[in-house]
């Protein structure tokens, strides 16, 4: 009994010599990736190649932890997946499970210092702004024939060439288009990237406004940091546009509001609008639906349906709510405590389940035709995120433990070309199939 | 918003009386009469006063009955005067409470707004900076800066600046405001200079002692904000490190700020009374420090009382100010 108690202790308290290990450890962790993020780096340095044309993000063997006082936390722990142009790829997985942390990666936006991307990648296709040998972005301007036939650059009455206009109404610069690893970037030149090329919607509509701006401060301040040579009137336009993009009945009045003016809905649809104004290629949406009730829920997943299909991009939609994704996921990823367990078509999800937390995820789900007394229930609790054992994560929840999964993590097995799932039960069926 | 200014002001007309009340018990209740004590010396110098002529004397001030009703008595002589506009005469200086404070109020509001830009300059931009760096370098070594100043009396750290600069140094004068050996008509800019360089020590002396507390609370209250969804958003719009602190962090930090300045107003009126004694200075401070201690009780009252106004008038000041900086804060009824 003494010696049990001994043991559980072990098992929770760390010592005072241990903290103090820990402590040095991540110090000295977090300045090696502070220094990184901080480094000044070519554009060479961070450029990578596609697995795949077609996808518009790749994650591959992402690892991001968090170094915490108790320990490291592995809250993504080599997740890999992509997201192919076009298309809407939704991630299930329970809370904690490193589904909201893998979103925030990709934005370079994990709460730092103490969330740091460890090692991965990210591969993003990126239109970057070309540099020129000062670092300055090269303008397009403006040409015209001259009267012997000639092209010859526009000049305006000032005798200054014109800047040509973009779609968005802003000057246009010589643009390339590059695959970069957002993994490898440094801050200064993430910040290009984020909010034009990449934008999130945050979970809580709620608190994610600033409390002091007016709605339109909040809009204006995108689309004059991205879309330059705007005056302040386009850029107002602009923002106004955006409103009556997302839905909003009045734009001209919520523009001058404050946040507390408008209710949940109303702020995830500035929210939206905010994330849309420079057409993104890739919209990030974190639980967009969670803090709002069910008709508003309805709206504004029809709300991103609509967008996505006129801002021709892409949707990477983070969600506990299997029901969100069903309705409008191409793709679905099922991740659980930091790993991908699952992957396939929205039909090989829901249809053909194979990993038996997929299966529970499932079957714990109310359905208006069956009737039960009571939900099924997923026994047991996800593992400790400090310290995870090195077998199948799952294994302790599993009704289908065998023998081998106490040995050590099982590979992701394609079983089809779509579908791949992480988890011994399929080994034989993908030696079958592969011969 | 203007309704909501009457009621407030209506309740501290209620207060300042509770207030008031209070100090006049307090000042009679201390064991310090300066009828007595004045006449009493005479008496051993045998000026020719009989304990029959102390007695008159205490009856004359109205400090002869001590008890419930006396005191009250005293209170009420003191209040009806009060509702006149009459602070009554000072015991020490014989001449009108309203002036001495009128004439002392300035030096010592000089030399406390000095100190406040002073410390608002360098508190508030070093506690961001603390917080944009939490637990690094600059930030353990600024706190436990800002902690040394802080635990400092002010009496030791002034004596300790005396000691050292002006003393065993001799960069800065002792105390006071004017130098002994100034030629008698200097044009202003020459005397202007001179009251600067006396002024040093004492400003030097008051912004550390003070600059902690603003310090440690612009730093709590950024990194609180700093850790508020909003900012990631902000983050996420792809701004700049810079923007994001100084634009979307700083004004929400400001909410809490505003509020604590301007409820520095009775300390930026009132004087500083240790820093001022210590330093010999005479401002309002070392004024009613002396009053307390010979028991001076008009000037006494009329000291407090301004201080209990200053007080009301900053905390309405400080919520009307709330309403300024948050647009969610409304003033209703």
């Amino acid at each position: 009994m003494a010696d049990n108690k001994t043991q559980d202790k072990k098992k929770h308290y760390i010592s005072r010599k241990e903290s103090r290990q820990i402590a040095k450890e991540n110090s000295r962790a977090i300045r090696k990736f502070e220094k990184q993020k901080k480094r000044k780096a070519k554009v060479e340095d961070y450029t990578a190649q596609m697995n795949d044309e077609n996808n518009i993000v790749e994650f591959e063997n992402l690892h991001t932890y968090f170094f915490s006082d108790a320990g490291t936390v592995k809250a993504v722990n080599g997740v890999t997946f992509s997201v192919p142009a076009g298309s809407t790829v939704g991630v299930v997985g329970e809370s904690g499970c490193g589904k909201s942390v893998t979103s925030l990666s990709l934005m370079q936006l994990v709460q730092a210092p103490s969330g740091q991307i460890v090692s991965g990648s990210i591969r993003f296709r990126a239109e970057l702004f070309k540099r020129d040998s000062r670092g300055k972005k090269i303008p397009v301007y403006e040409t015209e024939t001259d009267e012997n036939g000639e092209e010859r650059v526009k000049l305006n009455s000032k005798g200054k060439p014109v800047i040509k206009k973009n779609s968005l109404g802003g000057n246009m610069y010589e643009m390339e288009t590059r695959v970069v690893d957002i993994a490898k970037m440094p801050t200064e030149a993430m910040r290009s990237i984020r909010g034009r090329e990449i934008s999130m919607i945050f979970q809580e509509p709620m608190t994610s406004l600033n409390p002091v701006f007016t709605i339109g401060n909040q809009l204006n301040e995108v689309g004059s940091l991205h879309i330059k040579g705007l005056s302040k009137k386009q850029v107002k336009a602009r923002s106004i546009e955006m409103l009556k993009l997302v839905g909003i009945a009045d734009p001209e009045g919520v523009y001058k509001k404050y946040p507390h003016e408008l209710s949940g809905g109303m702020r995830q649809r500035v929210m939206i609008a905010i994330a849309l104004l420079c057409n993104p290629k890739l919209i990030v949406a974190d639980e967009p639906t969670t803090a709002l009730d069910v008709t508003i829920q309805a709206q504004i997943l029809d709300l991103l349906r609509e967008i996505k299909g006129k801002i021709n991009g892409s949707i990477m939609l983070i969600t506990h709510d299997l029901g969100v994704v069903a309705e409008m996921a191409d793709f679905v990823v099922v991740m659980y405590a930091g790993k991908v367990i699952e992957m396939g078509t929205a039909a090989d999800i829901f249809d053909n389940p194979l990993h038996p937390y997929t299966i529970g995820l499932q079957k714990s789900k109310p359905t208006v035709d069956g009737k039960v007394d009571s939900l099924y229930c997923i026994p047991g609790f996800v593992p400790n995120p400090i310290n995870m054992p090195d077998y199948c994560y799952f294994r302790d929840r599993c009704e289908k433990c065998m023998a081998k999964c106490s040995g050590e993590y099982p590979e992701l097995i394609k079983v089809s070309d779509t579908h791949s799932v992480c988890c011994y039960l399929y080994e034989k069926d993908a030696e079958v199939k592969n011969g | 918003m203007f309704k909501y200014v009457i009621k407030r002001l209506l309740i501290a007309v209620l207060i300042l009386f509770g207030i008031s009340v209070l100090i006049y018990f307090l000042i009679r209740l201390m064991p310090v009469n300066y009828i007595e004590d004045k006449v009493r010396t005479q008496m051993s110098n045998n000026g020719g006063i009989s304990e029959e002529d102390l007695q008159r004397m205490l009856a004359l001030y109205g400090l002869d009955d001590n008890s419930f009703l006396g005191i009250l008595k005293g209170y009420w002589n003191w209040f009806t005067g009060f509702l006149k506009g009459d602070l009554g005469t000072s015991f020490q200086y014989n001449i009108k409470v309203e002036t001495i404070i009128k004439e002392k109020m300035g030096i010592s509001f000089g030399i406390s707004f000095v100190s406040l830009i002073i410390e608002m300059l360098i508190a508030i931009p070093l506690g961001i900076k603390c917080a944009c760096n939490q637990y690094g370098k600059i930030d353990y070594t600024v706190t436990v800066l800002c902690m040394v100043g802080m635990a400092f009396p002010s009496f030791f750290l002034g004596n300790m600046f005396i000691k050292w600069f002006a003393v065993d140094l001799g960069w800065f004068e002792t105390g006071g405001l004017v130098s002994i050996d100034l030629p008698h008509g200097s044009n202003i800019f020459v005397r202007f200079g001179d009251m600067a360089w006396h002024l040093v020590l004492p400003l030097f002396v008051m912004v550390i002692l003070d600059i902690g507390s603003l310090m440690r609370y612009t730093r709590t209250n950024t990194l609180e904000v700093l850790n508020a969804d909003y900012i990631r958003t902000a983050r996420a719009k792809g701004l700049s490190e810079g923007k994001v602190v100084y634009k979307h962090v700083f004004r929400n930090t400001l909410i809490p700020l505003i509020t604590v300045l301007a409820s520095t107003l009775p300390m930026l009126f009132g004087g500083a009374m240790i820093t001022e004694t210590v330093f010999d200075i005479p401002g309002i401070g070392q004024t009613a420090y002396n009053a307390l201690k010979i028991g001076d009780i008009p000037l006494a009252m009329g000291y407090n009382m301004f201080m209990a106004v200053l007080t009301v008038l900053g905390t309405l000041l400080a919520d009307l100010m709330y309403a300024v900086v948050d647009p969610r804060v409304k003033l209703a009824k």
